[in-house]
């Protein structure tokens, strides 16, 4: 250094020479060690030999002689005995010196300052990588979200159809239900009203009347087994079985014995049934000449008849099995004699096992007591036998399909 | 009596790849989870035997290629060959190796080297495919997926350099 005083510049070769531990190999042109010095041991190489090979030596040198760029710079080397040196080569008149200067204080101090950097930089690409998973799995539940909404459209669209289709259903059968009858074809007028409110959108009740000429009005209330579609379908069809023998020429004869339709009927809807559905049904037949009533119960709830005094009387007489189960099923026939005044309530399953919030049935003696003591005739006491049934199911939603069938013989007078 | 030869390696990749814990893997069989960062260079040495020869590699185990420090190319003067690693579960380090070799390849013209795929264990993270190794493959480069954890494919590596070196 120009102007620097001899004594400073000593004192500072001393400062860089200890402060760096300098040490120094002397390599000549065949790469043998001639001469060393310095702090060696400070950099691992205590036990090096004059006059040998010098890369077996120090192994670190191994590429980087013959030198063939002087000067060399090679930065923070860490060495076998775990110190860093700075190597610097000189090549001069083929001998190549090497200035080995301990920087592991400066090595350890950028190692911090890098360690954190790469830390940080390490912690931002973990960010990401986790950033781009949730984006990912995001984007997937998205997908899978749209995939739902999907399925529960067309799902929604698909009850909806079903939907419509009962409600047409529905139409469709409560449109069999025939109106109500009221004529006065004998000695006595007569009357017909008839309920029918299935449970579900369609139901298995069956519900009809209508007259065979001019003297045989004909009664039919039936329940097939099970509910909904399967049910309906059933009973349309069974419906359509006592429509189609009204219209044959000897239909009056067929239901003046009202057990011989029954018959019949029953044969068709055995034959081939693999379901094993059923139907229990009460045909009756009032012959109004004769003022009779001849019903037959097929595994029915036996109707009441109350008189025009005010007794009842439950038709219990025994008629044969229920439809569609046996198709040699024989079938009686029982008949009571009629008069002016009388009511005849043919009801289904439905009124009477409808229960209350604790399970109790409305059952057979609720409904006898009521019609006993009806003081009202024709359709409003069908309404008001439905209103009574309602209160006692306190709210539940109805379990079966409810239906009914109410003839009442007024005078001519009382018409 | 075996043939001995002295060949300098390099180890060389992005930062955090795992250069050291291979490194340190294949010399002392050691790993540690800890991440301490290389600042310049460390050496070691490695006596490889093979069936004709033994070779001594002298590894070069550079600081990781980033940002803030690019690679002194003169730490690779008179390599004969490197290893080049890449940490498969974060696949820019993948990208950051192949930079590396094309310097080097500009620099030092084509030299004998294997490509590591590291940290296999982490097989749920993993970012490369079997496409992308394939394709490296076509090109005749030795590619293989390893683990400094558990040592899966470090020893084959090494040996394998050492042995093309020493052809």
């Amino acid at each position: 250094m120009p102007g620097l005083p001899q004594h400073l510049a000593d004192r500072l070769q001393n400062v860089v020479y200890s402060e760096l531990s300098v040490a120094y190999l002397e390599i000549d042109a065949n790469l043998v060690l001639v001469g060393s010095g310095g702090h060696l041991s400070n950099h691992g190489l205590a036990d090096l030999q004059l006059g040998a090979p010098a890369v077996e030596q120090a192994y670190f040198l191994e590429g980087l002689l013959p030198l063939f760029e002087s000067p060399y710079f090679v930065p923070s080397v860490e060495l076998a005995g775990g110190r860093v040196a700075d190597l610097h080569f000189h090549l001069e008149s083929g001998t190549t010196w090497l200035l080995l200067l301990d920087v592991t204080a400066e090595r350890d101090g950028k190692r911090r300052l890098q360690q954190k950097a790469y830390e940080m930089t390490l912690l931002e690409e973990k960010q990401a990588q986790l950033n781009c998973r949730l984006e990912a799995a995001n984007a997937a539940l998205l997908a899978t979200q749209r995939e739902l909404e999907a399925a529960r459209d067309a799902i929604r669209e698909e009850l909806r159809r079903k939907q419509i289709e009962l409600t047409e259903a529905r139409t469709l059968q409560l449109a069999l239900v025939p109106p109500p009858y009221r004529d006065a074809p004998g000695n006595c007028a007569l009357t017909v009203d008839v309920v029918l409110e299935p449970a579900k959108e369609v139901g298995g009740d069956l519900v009809d009347h209508f007259c065979i000429g001019s003297n045989l009005l004909v009664l039919v209330l039936g329940d097939v087994s099970g509910k909904g579609a399967a049910a309906a379908l059933m009973m349309a069809r069974t419906h359509s079985l006592f429509r189609g023998l009204a219209e044959r020429p000897d239909a009056a004869e067929l239901f003046g014995k009202p057990e011989a339709a029954l018959r019949i009927v029953n044969r068709t809807l055995s034959a081939g049934n693999a379901s094993c559905m059923f139907v229990t049904l009460l045909i009756a037949a009032y012959d109004v000449a004769a003022t009779r009533l001849t019903y037959v119960r097929a595994g029915h709830l036996p109707p009441f008849l109350r008189r025009l005094e005010g007794t009842l009387e439950k038709l219990a007489h025994a008629g044969g099995p229920p439809l569609g189960l046996l198709q040699e099923a024989v079938y009686a026939s029982a008949s009571v004699d009629l008069s002016p005044g009388d009511q005849l309530l043919i009801f289904t399953d439905g009124i009477t096992e409808a229960s209350d919030p604790a399970d109790r049935l409305f059952g057979d003696a609720n409904v006898a007591n009521f019609v006993a003591q009806c003081e009202v005739r024709g359709p409003a006491l069908l309404q008001g036998l439905l209103k009574r049934v309602e209160a006692f199911e306190d709210g539940l939603p109805p379990s079966d399909d409810k239906a009914a069938i109410l003839l009442g013989l007024e005078s001519r007078q009382q018409a | 009596m075996t043939a001995q030869l002295q060949k300098k390696i390099c180890m060389l990749g992005g930062f955090s790849v795992g250069k050291t814990s291979l490194v340190r893997r294949y010399i002392q069989s050691v790993f540690s989870d800890a991440y301490l960062t290389t600042v310049g260079v460390k050496v070691d040495k490695k006596t490889v035997d093979l069936p004709d020869k033994t070779v001594n590699l002298i590894i070069w185990d550079l600081a990781g290629e980033d940002d803030i420090q690019s690679l002194r190319m003169s730490y690779m003067r008179g390599a004969s060959g490197y290893v080049l690693v890449a940490d498969g579960t974060r696949h820019t380090t993948l990208d950051v190796a192949l930079s590396l070799r094309d310097r080097v390849e500009s620099e030092y013209g084509s030299l004998p080297f294997v490509l590591l795929l590291n940290k296999n264990d982490l097989t749920d993270q993993w970012t490369v495919s079997d496409a992308e190794i394939a394709s490296m493959r076509q090109k005749g480069w030795w590619v293989r997926s390893s683990s400094a954890r558990n040592g899966e494919g470090v020893e084959d590596a090494f040996k394998d350099l050492a042995t093309r070196l020493s052809r």
